[in-house]
């Protein structure tokens, strides 16, 4: 492939294939990866990143399908990242979301791609902030960031994303008071997805009366008839226009490396947990002990 | 109901109305048989009337008619569907003389899917599963010198099944035979296609929107043809167990009753004409409980959810297919046995129709010879090994009767867990129940490939590796004559009155009228299924993906 | 099988699709998922997929290699036309494993023609895993 540094006029030029391989040398973080990754992230690109969020069963991926059509309508190109788990027994994974995405992918400008999350620890991969960059300066200029919705790939999510919808939908057995308030504060949107079945009226008045500043953020959707996305591309393009939204957020960076950092934590806690004997004495103590090896190796 | 009633309000009308098949029926070696075999005080024999009853009887345990086989056989019908029209009326002919008494019919992937020979989607698919049929011309000339009137035509087509109804309907039309004097049935069976095969077209709602259509115009048209046929074979197919294969077709009768209703059918019309088709497996005891199980849940849920007390209603009439997932390419003779078992199971458990799969039927459309050897599974059952003779012969076995109650127990739990999550149809849509049936057969598939859930031929008393893979070659000059043959449809009707009819029906599909008459209209002006479907896909979409 | 690979790469990207209009989906369902849980990441695109449509798809992902099943017997016409697209893509590198109802008399023109395999029925899956593995490891040496 050609020399990084003279690549950033080429990022638009780049051929599906070319993105692919790409993507693939990033993942891996190939030395040509690395180079790409630093290139990349040593300026803004034009466009925005959505993350989106949620339980399982809430209609992610339908919800993605609609956007996609809706905003393929408007004439602009999407770039889509898909991320489901790998299996911590096998590394493999099943990566199935794109199926529901693929009647509205018709045409070249639109770019879907399936991540696993490779163990890092229940969260997004920290490839994903380079790819949705990649994606952008590649002239895909909605980049839409698909996530599991359990644990820390929620939060993460939002410190990659510039606009982050927590999607919910009534009758998957959650209740406010079970789910994570954290998260739904989080959002920048609430979308209440599904919104024919009984109880997305209730749905949406709990959240507004649970969660902080709610109201305000709350769409409504259904994501098979298209109903309330256009709206809801609308409300995210407004939020992309106030200044704490914009990619510019002071302290986005750091943000940014806090995630990769305790995702590598994770993983290399995980490993040691796995390989070596655990350190004596009670629970407490032993976990100290573990926590001072992995930050001071040579100790 | 105690044993004297039965007498009196079951047996004697049956009787009456037909005959069994001798005076007498004895063992091999001339002893006595039982009509059915009980206890000896049946009226006082603990649970037995409520949970056995006698046959012809609520619960319908013990079969859904007085006598069973000693009145009348199951039906002999065997599938076919040939590339051509010509093909498949040659081998309707010849079946016809080999004694069966029913005709199948399987389409091609194309005609199921509302795709036109020449349509681009259709390429290297035509005729390859069974019939192309893009106009009633191709209809007319898969029954030529067929007496409609005089046979009973089933067919296995879903997403199109009005369109293909109405085409069957137009040729009798043409022929001057009465609509009334036309027997059948159509599969018509849109929620297992989401689940297990895959042979959708639109979305749910106006995919149900079209079988309470057809359902609601052949009770008044055609009273004599079976307008669903609520399908568990393919579920288990798929991979399910026994336990779902029951529930999941249950829960989709139910679907399709309360879609029925909310369209002004009353159950006391629909429930004599609901017919269903299962799988006849490999677990022999399994399986007869099975339709046993089924058999008394149904007739409870018909009694007890609905509210229905017809005893038409509460009957589950099936047809059976032996299990293709089970048909091996390697030491294929060995199907025969697999088969034979099968059918007996079937037979045992009281269906009241069968289909024996051939040998080879697993890799491709079977020869007539193995065709000829499958009919004769089911032929030499039914003349030489008594089976037939007594009604329900295990009833009563303690074995037996514990798994049927277990098989009910389990269903009707499954089935509840279904209502909880909303319903069938929302659990189809947002991949629930094909989440349950991957994982069944992922598990079914781990055991054979470790050897655990044994084989012959596969993983024990195995001889050759791989076997080697006839097929039959299907000339592509067919898809070339049928690509030839619907534009020769085009260019040779009236355009005018096609376009009309197909503006039509394009309106009618926005409102809340019965579609067939619209479909009926295009239909006799030539109109193609892929103009069909291409309204109907331009007005209400299509489904996206399988889901889950 | 039983250890942990937490945090590791993937045996390799392998695509599984059924092309054409057949919906029987057990087999290929049971592959993917046989795969993943021999290490591989599989993309699975479903049912009644166009070549073009699975072609895109490999290309986006950068599949190692594509697994295709069918039982409808229109494999003459539609594998060739999943490695048409492929190379239409610059593609071409990436080997096509195909597997389902396909007459022995067909398996030369499809080799001919660029698939790398063919498996019919009742090929241990175990074998087919291997096929794959190798495939994977030709193309990340």
């Amino acid at each position: 492939m050609s020399d990084p540094d003279n690549l950033t006029d080429d990022w638009p030029a780049l051929d599906q294939r070319s993105l692919g391989r790409l993507m693939t040398a990033i993942e891996k973080r190939t030395t040509e990866g690395k180079r790409f990754s630093a290139s990349l992230q040593s300026r803004d690109w034009p466009g925005l990143t959505v993350g989106l969020t949620g339980p399982p069963g809430c209609g992610k991926s339908t919800l993605v399908a609609a956007l996609i059509r809706e905003l393929r309508g408007r004439d602009k190109s999407v770039g889509v990242l898909a991320i489901d788990p790998s299996s911590p027994r096998t590394g493999g994974a099943v990566l199935g979301d794109r199926i529901r995405m693929m009647e509205a992918a018709t045409d070249d400008r639109v770019f879907i791609r399936s991540i696993a999350t490779r163990g890092h620890a229940g969260g997004v991969a920290p490839a994903v902030a380079d790819l949705a960059r990649l994606l952008r300066a590649a002239g895909y200029g909605w980049v839409l960031v698909e996530t599991v919705g359990v644990g820390q790939g929620e939060v993460d999510i939002a410190a990659q994303a510039d606009v982050t919808l927590v999607v919910q939908a009534p009758g998957l057995g959650d209740d406010i008071q079970a789910m994570k308030k954290g998260l739904l504060e989080v959002g920048d949107l609430l979308v209440v997805n599904k919104g024919d079945l009984p109880g997305a009226d209730r749905l949406a008045l709990d959240l507004s009366r649970w969660i902080t500043g709610a109201a305000e953020k709350i769409c409504r959707t259904d994501a098979l008839t298209g109903e309330g996305v256009a709206g809801l591309i609308e409300r995210i393009e407004r939020l992309r226009h106030v200044p704490l939204a914009a990619a510019a957020r002071p302290g986005a960076r750091r943000e940014e490396i806090r995630g990769h950092a305790l995702a590598l934590l994770a993983a290399r806690l995980d490993r040691r947990l796995r390989e070596r004997p655990l350190p004596p004495g009670d629970t407490w103590q032993a976990a100290e002990h573990i926590a001072a090896e992995i930050l001071n190796p040579d100790a | 109901m105690n044993h004297q009633d039965w007498e009196d309000t079951v047996l004697k009308p049956a009787l009456e109305r037909a005959p069994e098949r001798r005076e007498t029926f004895t063992t091999g070696t001339g002893l006595p048989l039982p009509r059915v075999a009980g206890p000896a005080r049946p009226d006082t024999e603990p649970g037995y009337q409520e949970k056995l009853g006698l046959p012809g009887a609520y619960p319908f345990t013990r079969g859904i008619y007085p006598t069973m086989y000693r009145g009348r056989l199951w039906t002999f019908r065997q599938y076919a569907g040939y590339a051509t029209a010509e093909e498949t009326n040659r081998r309707y002919h010849y079946l016809l003389d080999q004694g069966t008494a029913g005709l199948s019919m399987a389409f091609d992937l194309p005609t199921q899917l509302g795709y036109d020979s020449d349509d681009p989607m259709s390429a290297g698919e035509v005729g390859k599963v069974g019939v192309a049929i893009d106009s009633v011309a191709d209809m007319e000339r898969v029954f030529a010198g067929i007496p409609l009137d005089k046979v009973s035509t089933s067919m296995t087509i879903n997403a199109t099944a009005p369109i293909l109804m109405a085409m069957y309907a137009v040729v009798a039309e043409r022929r001057g035979i009465p609509l009334g004097q036309l027997r059948g049935t159509l599969q018509n069976d849109i929620l297992k296609e989401y689940v297990a095969r895959g042979t959708y077209i639109f979305p749910p709602a106006p995919s149900l929107r079209l079988v309470a259509d057809t359902m609601a115009w052949c009770l008044r048209e055609t009273p004599d043809f079976n307008p669903i046929s609520v399908s568990g074979y393919h579920i288990r197919e798929a991979g399910s167990t026994a336990v779902q294969e029951i529930a999941f077709t249950l829960a989709d009768a139910v679907a399709y009753i309360e879609a029925a209703r909310h369209a002004g059918l009353r159950l006391e019309d629909l429930g004599p004409r609901l017919s269903f088709f299962f799988n006849a497996s490999s677990d022999f005891f399994e399986e007869i409980a099975k339709f046993r199980a089924a058999r008394r849940l149904y007739a409870r849920l018909i009694k007890e959810r609905f509210g229905c007390d017809v005893p038409a209603c509460q009957m589950l009439r099936f047809h059976t297919q032996t299990a293709g997932h089970t048909l091996t390419a390697v030491q294929a003779e060995v199907n025969i046995v697999r088969v034979t078992l099968q059918a007996l199971a079937a037979v045992l458990g009281g269906t009241q129709s069968l289909h024996t799969n051939a040998q080879d039927e697993a890799q491709a459309l079977p020869t007539e010879q193995s065709v000829r050897l499958a009919l004769r599974i089911q032929q030499l059952i039914a003349a030489e090994t008594g089976v037939p003779d007594t009604v329900d012969p295990l009833g009563g076995s303690y074995h037996v009767e514990q798994l049927t109650d277990r098989l009910e127990k389990e269903a009707m739990e499954l089935m509840a867990e279904i209502d909880r999550r909303g319903g069938m149809v929302k659990a189809v849509t947002n991949g629930w129940v094909q989440q349950q049936i991957e994982a069944a057969a992922y598990r079914h598939q781990c055991q054979i490939e470790s050897g655990e859930r044994q084989i012959v031929g596969i993983n024990c008393h195995v001889e050759e590796k791989r076997a080697e893979v006839a097929g039959t070659p299907v000339d592509p000059s067919v898809e070339r004559a049928q690509v030839e043959r619907v534009r020769a449809v085009r260019r040779s009707r009236d355009q005018a009155a096609v376009d009309a009819a197909l503006e039509a029906l394009g309106a009618a599909a926005l409102g809340s009228a019965n579609l067939m008459p619209p479909i009926l209209a295009a239909v006799r002006v030539e109109a193609t299924i892929g103009e069909i479907c291409g309204v109907l896909r331009g007005r209400w979409g299509l489904h996206e993906g399988p889901a889950g | 099988m039983n250890e942990s690979r937490t945090g590791a790469t993937p045996k390799g990207r392998v695509l599984i699709g059924k092309p054409g209009l057949d919906g029987h989906s057990r087999g290929a369902k049971f592959v993917a998922q046989a795969l993943a849980d021999h290490g591989f990441e599989v993309i699975y695109t479903g049912i009644r997929r166009t070549p073009r449509e699975i072609a895109m798809t490999a290309v986006q992902e950068n599949v190692d290699v594509v697994g295709l099943s069918l039982l409808s017997g229109a494999h003459n016409t539609l594998f060739p036309a999943v490695l048409a697209e492929l190379r239409a893509r610059d593609g071409a590198d990436i080997p096509v494993i195909v597997g389902g109802v396909i007459p022995d008399a067909d398996i030369p023109g499809l080799l001919a023609a660029g698939i790398v395999a063919v498996f019919t029925p009742g090929t241990p899956v175990t074998t087919m895993i291997a096929a794959f593995e190798q495939a994977c490891r030709g193309r990340n040496p």
